[in-house]
């Protein structure tokens, strides 16, 4: 059986996704497409996220407990899964952002012009 | 989530996702359409930027998954989908796997039996063979390969032993089994005299061997002293066949060639002595009895005689080569000593050369190892082929579905020789005379040798009036032996053997042990008959005489061969199951690309060609093919026959018969394969044929 290479493999770094959504959810809790819509909105659309990859991703965040969700009923009156963020999925996206600030700031080091 | 929630709550979530995903399409659509666009559109690109739902799907569930297994596992259910679809090619594949595979598990246990396998004994690491790799005495071995041992004279080893350092203790033992008569008190054994092997051993043995007796005891240095009453350990094996396993067996008087042994022990099922042959030891007896025992003189007392093994056991900590080093300078002071003050020049050559070579023991033993090692590891090479041809077959029938010479006197193996031994042997004299009764004690020693020894050591000179002396080396025996005669070389000991250079001396004129031969009889009528004469007539020269073990030659080869016999009869049983897999393969194969052909057949048939002329022409394509196959096959079998024909007897390079019917079987089958699917193709209605795939 063929498998496919993982979207978010092929756009982002493995991880960039999840640290993206648990962000978003630290702010509010939300359901699929609003999580969808608000990632892109932020990002100024300079993201070229497919919006079905988020499915994939959000169910690794409720494999590892990093999120949980809930059915409710949208502010557009429809029956939705909203999902949350748990302590553990705070903590990790602390982890996750510190540990990519790192990163960051190496590779900026490295790109930077005059130095070498 | 722990996993077995996983498990159960796994078909409610995948609902779940499914509806989120349809929740999300819709929204998205209601969003566009509510900007404006129509919804046809509004659908379209909702589903554009949602992207592959299938995949999002495929690629959220396995998130929960173990992919591995479950992957695995479907893989085996669709496998046996596949496999009931089709019994036919079912049973042919697993015939084909299950003989290839059953075959190289027997040829690896007979492998792993004579070659790999440790004795039954304590600590098998810790047991060390001592192998002497030069010649001291007519009874050292003239050819020692690894596993073959040179042997020691009871002087040496008890050298060995007072000097030992390295050893926890050393054990000694005679290098070959004696055939003795035994009777056994109280046991009917039918004629009152059975033949059994006794094997002579120190007192030590079974305690370095480490082995405990499971009826009785073993046997202890105490009982290995002429004045010791005899006593001797029995083998399971033994205890079974004559004695039932009766326990009471101990105590029981056991006459050996008329010394009085009891039994005081029997040996563990497991423990068949030192040695990995095919003919074990029955009893295992005190090397102080060898003179009563073998009726000969004493061979303890006379440094003279080469005859024992040694086995060690090394002390915790001392490796082969700290123990090696050690025995080698006791060799050295050993023949130093004996040789005394007169030391020549070309006997301190001898002493510096000769060494001791240890090597590991915790295989024990064996002569079967030398011998069938080779044969062993073609027969292995065989199957392995076998299993190839059968995994090659199945992956076809997968494919087809989808779609030694020594250089010294010394050496040289002497046979003494009674009158008219060559005219009994049917060994044709070339040249000379052969030995007479006249050849007696006083007149002047002569020798017949073989072509071989001529060959060798002459370079194909006359040899007749030439004089040689036995024992290398010592100058009071040189020359004193004329050869007189040359005859034909025969084999002696294997019939795959190259025929050793060969000296006949006269039984008449050999002194000490020598002197004692065998009898060889050829008889008037039938030499089955006979057995009973000379044993009745033996029994009236001397009626303390051991009954001798009377056998027809035949048989003799018979016994000898019977190994090498297993081991052909082996060989060919493979080949036969080569060829057959083979032709099972070939069937496949041949089968598969004719029947790929159909639509081609189809198209022909559309064209207006006649059945006939469509079958012939496939016909033609296949016997090309198996033309260059058997072409190929025969070249390369070739080749590979001059290899194994040295070693497995009665395979020659020149076997025509045998080349010819398995080119001509496998040319068959390639027909009959090629014509089957052809006639079914050419039979199909063409428009069948040509939409068939």
């Amino acid at each position: 059986m063929p498998r496919m290479k993982k979207p978010e493999q092929r756009d982002l770094f493995p991880g960039a996704l999840e640290m993206m959504i648990l962000r978003t959810l630290k702010r509010q809790p939300l359901h699929g497409y609003a999580l969808a819509q608000h990632i892109k909105r932020t990002s100024n659309d300079l993201l070229q996220i497919e919006e079905g990859s988020l499915y994939p991703a959000l169910q690794r965040l409720l494999k590892e407990d990093l999120v949980k969700a809930e059915w409710g009923i949208s502010y557009t009156n429809r029956r939705v899964r909203i999902y949350k963020l748990t302590a553990k999925g705070a903590k990790h996206l602390d982890h996750e952002v510190s540990r990519f600030e790192r990163m960051l700031e190496g590779v900026t080091r490295v790109l930077a012009p005059g130095e070498s | 989530m722990k996993w077995p929630n996983q498990l159960f709550s796994r078909r409610r979530l995948y609902g779940e996702l499914s509806e989120e995903i349809r929740e999300h399409l819709e929204e998205k659509i209601e969003e566009l359409v509510a900007g404006g666009m129509p919804r046809k559109e509004a659908v379209a690109a909702a589903r554009r930027e949602l992207g592959n739902v299938s995949l999002i799907e495929q690629d959220s569930r396995e998130v929960w998954r173990w992919p591995s297994i479950e992957d695995f596992l479907m893989d085996v259910r669709y496998g046996l989908r596949q496999l009931c679809k089709s019994p036919g090619f079912t049973a042919v594949a697993v015939l084909t796997l299950a003989l290839g595979i059953g075959a190289n598990t027997a040829i690896f246990n007979a492998l792993d039996a004579v070659m790999l396998k440790s004795l039954p004994v304590y600590r098998p690491d810790q047991l060390v063979l001592f192998a002497d790799t030069v010649g001291q005495g007519w009874t050292s071995s003239n050819t020692p390969p690894a596993d073959q041992l040179a042997y020691f004279p009871y002087e040496l080893y008890t050298y060995f032993k007072n000097q030992n350092r390295t050893f926890q203790d050393i054990c000694a033992f005679r290098n070959a089994l004696d055939n003795v008569n035994v009777r056994v008190d109280g046991v009917d054994l039918s004629a009152g005299v059975q033949l059994a092997s006794p094997k002579q051993v120190s007192g030590n043995y079974f305690d370095v061997l480490g082995v405990n007796a499971i009826l009785g005891r073993t046997l202890t240095p105490s009982d290995d002293q002429p004045t010791a009453p005899p006593a001797a350990v029995i083998s399971f094996r033994y205890w079974s066949a004559r004695f039932n396993r009766d326990a009471s067996v101990l105590g029981r008087a056991l006459e050996a060639n008329g010394v009085p042994f009891t039994i005081v022990g029997v040996a563990p099922p497991e423990f068949f002595g030192e040695r990995v042959e095919s003919n074990p030891a029955d009893l295992w007896v005190p090397l102080a009895f060898q003179p009563r025992l073998m009726q000969r003189e004493s061979w303890l007392e006379n440094g003279a005689y080469y005859w024992l093994d040694l086995i060690g056991r090394l002390k915790q900590g001392v490796s082969i080569e700290q123990a090696q080093a050690a025995v080698n300078v006791q060799l050295h002071q050993y023949f130093t000593e004996q040789a005394g003050s007169h030391l020549s020049r070309e006997r301190q050559g001898n002493i510096d050369a000769s060494k001791v070579e240890l090597s590991p023991g915790g295989r024990g033993i064996s002569y079967m190892r030398l011998f069938y090692s080779e044969p062993l590891h073609v027969l292995m090479g065989g199957v392995l082929i076998i299993l190839l041809i059968a995994c090659a077959n199945v992956a076809t029938l997968l494919l087809a579905r989808a779609a030694g010479r020594p250089n010294q006197e010394m050496s040289v193996a002497p046979n003494a020789v009674g009158p008219r031994y060559f005219e009994t042997e049917g060994m044709p004299l070339l040249l000379g005379r052969p030995i007479t009764a006249q050849d007696v004690k006083g007149s002047p020693e002569v020798a017949v040798v073989n072509e071989a020894f001529v060959r060798s050591f002459l370079s194909n000179a006359n040899p007749i009036g030439r004089r040689f002396g036995p024992g290398a080396g010592d100058p009071q025996h040189s020359g004193e032996v004329e050869i007189v005669g040359v005859v034909k070389d025969a084999k002696f000991f294997s019939l795959c053997e190259q025929p050793p250079p060969m000296v006949f001396l006269s039984l008449f004129q050999a002194e000490g042990d020598m002197a004692h031969g065998g009898l060889e009889i050829r008889a008037a009528g039938d030499p089955r008959n006979i057995a009973e004469e000379v044993r009745q007539d033996l029994a009236e020269t001397d009626k303390s005489a051991p009954m001798p073990d009377v056998r027809t030659m035949p048989e003799q080869i018979h016994s000898r061969l019977n190994q090498e016999r297993a081991i052909s009869e082996l060989s060919s049983f493979f080949g036969i199951l080569a060829v057959l897999l083979a032709c099972l393969g070939l069937y496949g194969l041949m089968s598969y690309t004719v029947a790929r052909q159909t639509n081609e057949i189809g198209v022909r048939m559309a064209l207006g060609a006649n059945q006939g002329d469509v079958v012939w022409s496939i016909l033609g394509q296949g016997a090309r093919l198996a033309i260059v196959g058997v072409v190929l096959g025969s070249g390369a079998a070739f080749a590979l026959m001059r290899l194994i024909s040295n070693l497995l007897y009665g395979v020659s390079t020149h076997d025509p018969l045998t080349f010819a019917s398995v080119a001509v079987l496998l040319m068959f089958v390639a027909l009959l394969a090629s014509f089957v699917p052809a006639r079914q193709a050419s039979r199909v209605d063409p428009m069948v044929a040509l939409r068939y795939e």
